[in-house]
């Protein structure tokens, strides 16, 4: 099975044990084993006798296949099960250990899709661990797009020679003939490779972890001459490499750990190019050029330790220092021949960002039923990009006003302070406040200020009842709020940005928990987050997010067990906004409703040898969009995504080394979405587009596999 | 300075404990069962409890683990009082942790794992979020099974999901990160011991663990969209939306929601902007992103616009 990445973390402390439990002295309230210094207890006596070491080889593995009938691309994304037809089942795992710690262990699953797994490791506990993984991740965007370009996908596109070009796409009489299917998404490549030395006979520990990542495929990108555009399917070659190394050090009182992060990006392509397929409304204007993602690097040192000052009070700070770097050489400011542009004021961006991010948090129990907890926190982003003005050429088109550039930073402080008191066995009550101040630079806000209280109280009187409930009220204010003016455009002044508006917050957050007997328990989840943005005339003015949950579940019996939840959320936001750049003038509401539901259950030997499963899922989310003009508008038809998941399984166990698993799964996808659906390559006479449409399918799948453990 | 304010108070109240507890210490710790595993395996020897014996806990050439030490009694605590023999209308004493009847509380279980997983990556437990709410590391560990399942890619989720339980219905949504499909742990991002940093995260800021698998992302950009560079989660929620690739609402109103330019007015688009009306540029296929493609920063000259 792939480990998750906590069991890497397998670096355990080499302090030494005077007494097996005695370092939970770290815990104030765990006095009674506090025996450092103590001496040990002679247990030279415990052969340990009767203790049933495995040691060798053991595993499973499987082999069979799975049918599936009525392939999309979407029911295929992240499972690999994107066409129709049969597919090898194969996974297994094996695990190798002796006397002397030695192990060696790998696993792997969906061998035979594109979401395929093997995971290795080995190594001697207790001195070194080598792992390695491989992970392959499908991620089909769309399958069912159609476009004229020659070389679509690619970093040069062109139209073909009989192309009619046009004012609109209906004038393009030659785009029926020239259509040709063109899928969008991509496959994620990861191998990573690790060493771990840590050596029991030391108090060091090294860790070192390399990952390469390769995501190749396609992505749509609209590509615009003043107001017509093409959506095309661009290129995406991504090499991402990154580099994890640390060295830790770790006695009874305290622990440090001094590690490297490097992320180094490349781009297989640096531009797209692709040719007008609108009549070029000015000379020149028959090829586009359009920059992708740059190549960049990200180093980074960190520094994190704790170290228990006293029995109660701990100390701990991780500080990371890092540049971001990125220097790849610019393209030219146009393509277009005809027209004569300044130089470019440098090659390439020169770009450095500095981030520094810093944590330091106190914790103390002053009493035994009194905890605090304070924390200071520093996040900041010095951009040192310089700056310089760089001619315009607004789409290729024409010679624009020039731009300097805003190389953006910010700097933010964050102070907290919590406390927990348990007032007896069965109460808790916790409270807290949080002071942040933000700092931004070419921002219409340069400082905002935000503060917060909370109060939470958990309770237990009755048995097998657990309740809390917790509140927190935040408040944002920024001390000046003035239009970016060196800005490309300038917006109107009654905008507030949301990310930078004063904004009050109010969560609620309640649950509870009531174990009716060992076999059957029920709790509920209330949520409320609701976000106020009363001093913003333009921009968000609302945001709520309210959901419910309730959850099931029942065993009666050693061998049968059965959960279910349903969830409702709910979620709106109110907006509004001016069409004449003066006061608003039309609103607009976004409604959610969510309906979220599974039910999954077993039933062990429910037969002699035979074990029986499954699983149910269901989503139903509604999407209602309203704009408000004042004057009777024409309305957004609701969104919607209905989507269900079922499966059975069964396993009879042939004899205690061989079983044969039986599943079947069906799966139902109905999407409906007014930005894709009806709009054909031709539809919009300013942009041509991919003709993608919401996904919809109806899906079985029947697999069998056999299964062996040794 | 509210900040300088908070830290003093904090250090003050942090001293007191040098004289408290002074009347906890137990001189004699509990005494020990007499022959350690053997005595335990008398009577638990069921194959629910030796599969430790499969895993790395009970790897006895490892000085540094269990088996190498007081072996069951290194983290259920000493058996003395446990194994002793009870005369008929006794009442056999628990074992002092993870056992039926034990009253340790979840801090003092905690206590047990920490006094040898403190280092690494659980520096920074003390003054957590779980920590502070009293989750005890088996809540989501399983220490009696050869693969632990909050260890395991495709079965940590359901671990997580037993306290965040809007974070499983978002991951049913229409978008979402490949969590649901068994390719991706929450652990990708989140690092639940210790990380001292925001909504515990594996990297210090929400962007850089964004950019840990999205570094296309990182720039820094010629021209940069200023929210993007400070918080991802201005436009996408990261555990799931009912929107395209993670976005907290659909364009154009979320770009409405910040933009209204005099030289590009922020139009009150409608229904009349689909293929049933007159379809509009602004409303379907990418609406705003139909032109203004590079929303995360672009590195061309003349992208000032977001366009190149």
């Amino acid at each position: 099975m792939l480990r998750a990445r906590t069991n890497r973390e397998y670096a355990m402390s080499s302090r030494r044990q005077a007494f097996g439990i005695a370092a939970v002295s770290i815990l104030p309230f765990f006095s009674v084993y506090a025996a450092d210094g103590a001496a040990a207890p002679d247990v030279s006596g415990w052969a340990c006798a009767s203790c049933p070491y495995n040691y060798g080889w053991s595993g499973t593995g499987s082999l069979g296949f799975e049918g599936v009938t009525n392939g999309n691309y979407r029911f295929g994304e992240y499972s690999g099960y994107d066409h129709k037809g049969l597919y090898l089942a194969a996974d297994g795992d094996a695990a190798f250990r002796d006397k002397n710690g030695y192990f060696f262990d790998v696993a792997g699953g969906n061998l035979g899709l594109d979401s395929r797994w093997i995971d290795l490791s080995g190594g001697r506990q207790g001195l070194f661990e080598l792992h390695g993984m491989f992970r392959e991740i499908p991620q089909f965007q769309f399958d069912a797009g159609q476009t004229p370009y020659l070389g679509a996908g690619g970093s040069n596109q062109t139209l073909p020679a009989n192309w009619v070009y046009g004012g609109s796409t209906a004038q393009m009489t030659s785009l029926p003939a020239a259509l040709q299917p063109v899928g969008i998404g991509n496959r994620r490549r990861t191998v990573d490779l690790g060493a771990d030395f840590t050596p029991s006979s030391s108090n060091w520990d090294l860790l070192f972890d390399f990952r390469h990542d390769l995501q190749t495929g396609t992505k749509i990108t609209g590509a615009n001459f003043l107001t017509t555009s093409t959506q095309l399917a661009t290129p995406l070659d991504y090499r991402t490499d990154q580099i994890d190394a640390s060295a830790g050090y770790s006695r009874d009182t305290w622990q440090v750990r001094v590690g490297y992060y490097g992320s180094f990006f490349s781009d297989g392509n640096a531009t797209v190019e692709w040719t007008n397929p609108f009549m070029p409304i000015v000379p020149g204007t028959s090829q586009g050029r359009m920059s992708l993602a740059p190549s960049n690097a990200f180093n980074q040192l960190s520094l994190t330790g704790g170290w228990q000052i006293l029995r109660s009070t701990r100390i701990m700070a991780s500080l990371a220092y890092g540049r971001e770097m990125q220097d790849s050489a610019f393209m030219p400011s146009t393509i277009n021949p005809t027209l004569t542009t300044p130089a470019l004021p440098a090659g390439s961006l020169d770009g450095i960002v500095d981030t520094g991010n810093y944590v330091v948090r106190l914790t103390s129990s002053p009493w035994r039923h009194l905890s605090l907890t304070g924390e200071y926190l520093i996040d900041r982003r010095d951009n040192k990009t310089p700056q310089n003005v760089y001619p315009q050429v607004n789409t290729d088109t024409f010679v624009a006003a020039s731009q300097t550039n805003l190389p953006y930073s910010f700097d933010r402080e964050d102070a907290k302070l919590n406390a927990a008191y348990r007032i007896m066995p069965q109460l808790k009550l916790q409270a807290g406040g949080e002071q942040e101040r933000f700092d931004r630079s070419f921002e219409a806000a340069l400082r905002t200020r935000t503060n917060s209280v909370w109060g939470e109280i958990n309770s237990s009187f009755t048995s097998g009842v657990d309740l809390s409930l917790k509140y927190s009220h935040a408040q944002r204010r920024f001390e000046n709020y003035q239009p970016v003016t060196q800005a490309s455009s300038v917006d109107n002044p009654l905008l507030r940005q949301f990310d930078l508006a004063n904004r009050a917050r109010e969560q609620w957050l309640a649950t509870a928990a009531y174990a009716l007997s060992p076999k059957f328990g029920i709790d509920v989840t209330l949520q409320q987050d609701d976000d106020k943005y009363s001093d913003s005339p333009i921009g968000l003015t609302s945001d709520k997010d309210y959901s419910g949950t309730l959850d099931a579940d029942w065993k009666p019996t050693d061998k049968i067990s059965s959960d279910a939840y349903i969830t409702r959320q709910y979620i709106k936001s109110e907006q509004a906004s001016s069409q004449s750049f003066s006061v608003p003038d039309w609103s607009g509401t976004n409604d959610v409703v969510i309906d979220t539901v599974g039910i999954s259950g077993q039933w062990l030997n429910a037969l002699p040898g035979v074990d029986l499963g499954s699983n149910y899922s269901f989503s139903y989310s509604r999407e209602s969009i309203a704009v408000a003009t004042g004057t009777a508008e024409t309305p957004f038809p609701n969104n919607a995504v209905n989507n269900m998941a079922a499966k059975l399984w069964s396993r009879y166990h042939v004899n205690p080394r061989c079983t044969i698993r039986f599943e079947y799964a069906y799966e139902r996808l109905d999407t409906s979405d007014w930005a894709l659906d009806g709009v054909e390559p031709n539809t919009v006479s300013n942009v041509l587009a991919l003709g993608v449409n919401s996904p919809r399918y109806k899906v079985n799948v029947l697999g069998m596999r056999f299964q062996y453990g040794f | 300075m509210p900040i300088r304010l908070l830290l003093t108070a904090l250090l003050v109240l942090g001293s007191l404990p040098i004289c408290a507890y002074a009347d906890d210490a137990v001189a004699d710790a509990p005494a020990l069962s007499k022959k350690g595993a053997d005595t335990c395996l008398t009577c638990h020897g069921d194959p629910a409890v030796t599969v430790i014996f499969s895993t790395k806990h009970a790897v006895a050439a490892d000085p540094r683990t269990p088996f190498a030490h007081l072996q069951c009694e290194s983290c259920h605590g000493p058996g003395g009082d446990h194994t002793k023999r009870i005369h008929p209308g006794d009442v056999q004493a628990p074992m002092p942790f993870f056992a039926a009847g034990s009253k340790a509380t979840v801090a003092e279980k905690n206590g047990v794992c920490l006094s040898c997983h403190q280092s690494g990556h659980r520096v920074g437990w003390q003054g957590s979020a779980h920590q502070r709410e009293d989750v005890a590391c088996v809540s989501c560990h399983r220490i009696h099974v050869e693969h632990d399942p909050v260890t395991v890619v495709a079965e940590q989720p359901a671990v997580c999901y037993q306290c965040h339980k809007q974070v499983r219905a978002d991951f049913e949504k229409f978008s979402a990160h490949p969590v649901r499909d068994g390719n991706m742990a929450c652990t990708a991002c989140h690092a639940p011991h210790d990380s001292l940093f925001p909504a515990l995260l594996t990297h210090p800021t929400l962007n850089q663990t964004c950019y840990s698998c999205h570094a296309e992302k990182r720039g820094p950009f010629l021209w940069e969209h200023a929210p993007v560079a400070e918080d991802c989660s201005n436009c996408h929620v990261p555990h799931g939306s009912v929107n395209p690739v993670l976005l907290v609402s659909r364009p154009p109103l979320l770009c409405q929601q910040c933009h209204a330019p005099a030289d590009h007015p922020s139009v009150a688009f409608t229904g009349s902007g689909l293929p049933s009306g007159q379809a509009s540029g602004f409303v379907v296929g990418g609406s705003c992103l139909n032109c203004h493609s590079q929303v995360h920063g672009s590195n061309a000259p003349s992208g000032a616009d977001l366009n190149r």
